[in-house]
């Protein structure tokens, strides 16, 4: 590497270094026993990580440290909402963790880093890297999951999930060992320019791709890798659990789709059956998360199982190349706005283990009509329903996929969200309609951080499915800068 | 030219087969103990064929960090949790039953697909498994991912004080 292009690729990446340096000060500030300022050192670190990324972030697509990273391009919007996510979790969790007696600090700094394992995956531009951010952002999971000790829930749950994840993590690896094995390069760049040699060696690719796809689909929790879902979200710390399922699939996401764009996994020019078993998965997952969700009577199981169902939907918005990939960074965005939201109201209510039942929000729209209605705007927005956000990043992603004559496809996701909407609407309808001799047993305590952080997601919804061009207009504009993914798509 | 060839094909056979001996030692041995020991011909083994391939750097690690470090910890475990002999290893019921169907479909998918790499004869010279490229690798083009691991590192230990650290009550 040039020795002399180290200052300019430090600053490509000081994002990623403020990151980093507030998560070390965390650690240090801890050993202080200076409790009271660390949440707030850390929301304030990763918004300004994300406005430094999208403010002064390189216009241009550019690789930096000898190819193991890119800036510009789309990484600067993908790191923005991949802090904000961040920081919307930090406005819900010390009150959680105060409410349960657990004041480990530790978990600002894991927070912190967990969003910088996910920037380093989702702007990857080599295969090494993107296992890299993977293991960072995976390990942090790994401890939010098993952070209560004396919770036999939260136990299961650290052991399932860091089982479970290094296995599939170990596949990842795999696929990628695979991968430099043909061509003798990790390089994302270099790999798209030897999509022949991988074609030709046909059949051990297909071995390295869909071990590859393997883990990705095991991150997140597609069809028939997702059943570690519901245990481990219950389990886990509520507002981190909404953390776990928004901030970890943007990043898989993102990087997933990186590496269909430039790999021509789906090309329609390629030959190619993983684009068939990429469809399957996503029909699968719609079905399965959807019709298991209407099932269940715990509203985090629900939430979990709804995630799964959400997954499907993005994994069809994978199927259609680069018009699919800009609808489903929207529908990330949006869906990682209201799961937030919806899993910190719920960390906001729970006290007592029932608190999570769906019975117990019975009526609430009495008790406390604000927060009940604040919900109301989660779960109409997770359904899908205008003229909120989350209709919009749907109608993106179907669009998308008729566009690409995955008609059929299209369809069933549509179908599968009507379904979808009947178990949202039934909570609504529990908090509204129900009444009750007793009023609802629930305490939403109102403090001032996570109220605020509620107020401002339902803002956001509302405006963003009123106004979308907010966010897709600037999706659009950096994905036509983005020299690689524009290069790749061309027949 | 043609003893070097033999050395090496005679090498790779005894550390393939002393390696495979551990591998099966492993899972055929009732006792931890021996199990665990088993486990150490297979490490030293697979440190023998990186090795004859030239990789020396690959074979000191591999001593270093599994026959090393990672065995102790095993033992450690082993000998604090008083282990008995395993017993009813060998019982099958319809989970594993199927475990081992589609692992074993698994192994026979990738001995098709790697069949045709089996007779790739190694090209040139292996320079890159010594010590100075290696070093030299991880200090220019691999600086980045080499110093992110770090971040890897400090999440895992935080993460084992976290989980090991007594419980007391004002830190819950």
């Amino acid at each position: 590497m040039d020795l002399h292009l180290l200052g300019s690729d430090t600053l490509a990446i000081a994002p990623l270094l403020l990151l980093l340096g507030v998560g070390l000060l965390i650690m240090l500030l801890d050993s202080f026993r200076v409790h009271a300022s660390i949440p707030w050192l850390a929301g304030l670190g990763m918004l300004s990580a994300g406005a430094w990324a999208w403010l002064a972030g390189p216009s241009q697509s550019q690789v930096v440290f000898s190819g193991m990273m890119e800036a510009g391009g789309i990484s600067p919007l993908v790191t923005l909402f991949l802090c904000l996510a961040g920081v919307f979790t930090v406005l819900f969790v010390p009150d959680y963790l105060a409410r349960h007696d657990n004041k480990v600090n530790d978990v600002y700094a894991l927070l912190v880093f967990a969003v910088l394992g996910m920037v380093l995956m989702a702007n990857a531009h080599n295969l090494l890297m993107t296992f890299i951010g993977l293991e960072t952002m995976s390990m942090c999971l790994y401890i939010f999951a098993a952070l209560f000790k004396t919770d036999t829930r939260s136990n299961e749950a650290g052991l399932k999930y860091f089982l479970l994840g290094s296995f599939a993590s170990a596949f990842l690896l795999f696929g990628i060992a695979l991968v430099y094995g043909i061509t003798g390069t990790l390089d994302l760049g270099e790999l798209s320019t030897k999509i022949t040699l991988l074609q030709e060696n046909k059949a051990l690719f297909y071995v390295a791709s869909g071990l590859m796809l393997v883990g990705f689909l095991f991150k997140v929790a597609a069809f028939p890798f997702h059943n570690w879902t519901p245990d481990v979200y219950q389990g886990t710390p509520t507002p981190l659990a909404g953390f776990m399922a928004t901030g970890s699939k943007m990043a898989a996401f993102v990087s997933l789709g990186i590496i269909i764009e430039k790999l021509e996994l789906v090309s329609p020019a390629v030959d190619n059956r993983l684009a068939t078993v990429l469809a399957l998965t996503a029909f699968l997952t719609m079905v399965y998360g959807n019709l298991v969700a209407a099932r269940q009577t715990n509203l985090k199981r629900m939430l979990a199982y709804s995630s799964i169902a959400h997954s499907g939907y993005v994994l069809l918005g994978l199927c259609a190349p680069v018009f699919g990939f800009q609808a489903i960074l929207f529908y990330m965005f949006i869906y990682t706005l209201m799961n937030i939201g919806a899993f910190g109201l719920l960390g906001m209510a729970e006290q007592r283990m029932e608190d999570t039942d769906i019975e117990s929000w019975k009526g609430l729209g009495k008790s406390s009509p604000y927060m009940a209605g604040a919900m109301a705007v989660f779960l109409f927005s997770l359904a899908g329903i205008p003229p909120l956000a989350g209709f919009m990043s749907k109608y993106q992603v179907f669009l998308s996929a008729i566009r690409e004559d995955l008609v059929v496809l299209a369809t069933i996701g549509i179908l599968t969200s009507v379904v979808g909407a009947f178990y949202y609407l039934r909570v609504i309808f529990l908090m509204f309609f129900q009444t009750t001799e007793q009023p609802s047993t629930l305490n939403l305590r109102q403090k001032m951080a996570p109220a605020t952080g509620i107020a401002v997601l339902v803002l956001l919804i509302i405006l963003l499915g009123v106004f979308p061009s907010l966010i897709l207009d600037p999706i659009r504009a950096a994905f036509s800068s983005d020299l690689v993914i524009e290069m790749a798509s061309q027949p | 030219m043609e003893a070097a060839t033999t050395i090496q094909t005679v090498l790779f056979w005894t550390f393939s087969v002393l390696g495979l001996a551990g591998a099966v030692g492993l899972l055929f041995n009732r006792n931890a103990v021996y199990a665990a020991l088993s486990l150490v011909l297979n490490f030293f083994s697979i440190a023998g064929l990186y090795l004859s391939l030239g990789a020396e750097f690959l074979a000191a690690v591999q001593i270093l960090v599994y026959a090393g470090a990672i065995m102790v910890l095993f033992l450690f475990v082993i000998m604090l949790l008083n282990m008995q002999e395993e017993k009813g290893v060998f019982t099958f019921d319809i989970r594993r039953g199927a475990a081992f169907i589609l692992g074993f479909a698994f192994v026979a998918e990738m001995m098709v697909v790697l069949k045709g790499f089996w007779n790739h004869e190694a090209g040139g010279e292996f320079t890159y498994g010594k010590v100075e490229p290696i070093g030299r690798a991880l200090l220019t083009d691999y600086l980045f991912p080499f110093e992110m691991i770090s971040i890897v590192l400090i999440a895992a230990l935080i993460g084992a004080i976290l989980v090991a650290r007594r419980h007391t009550h004002q830190e819950g």
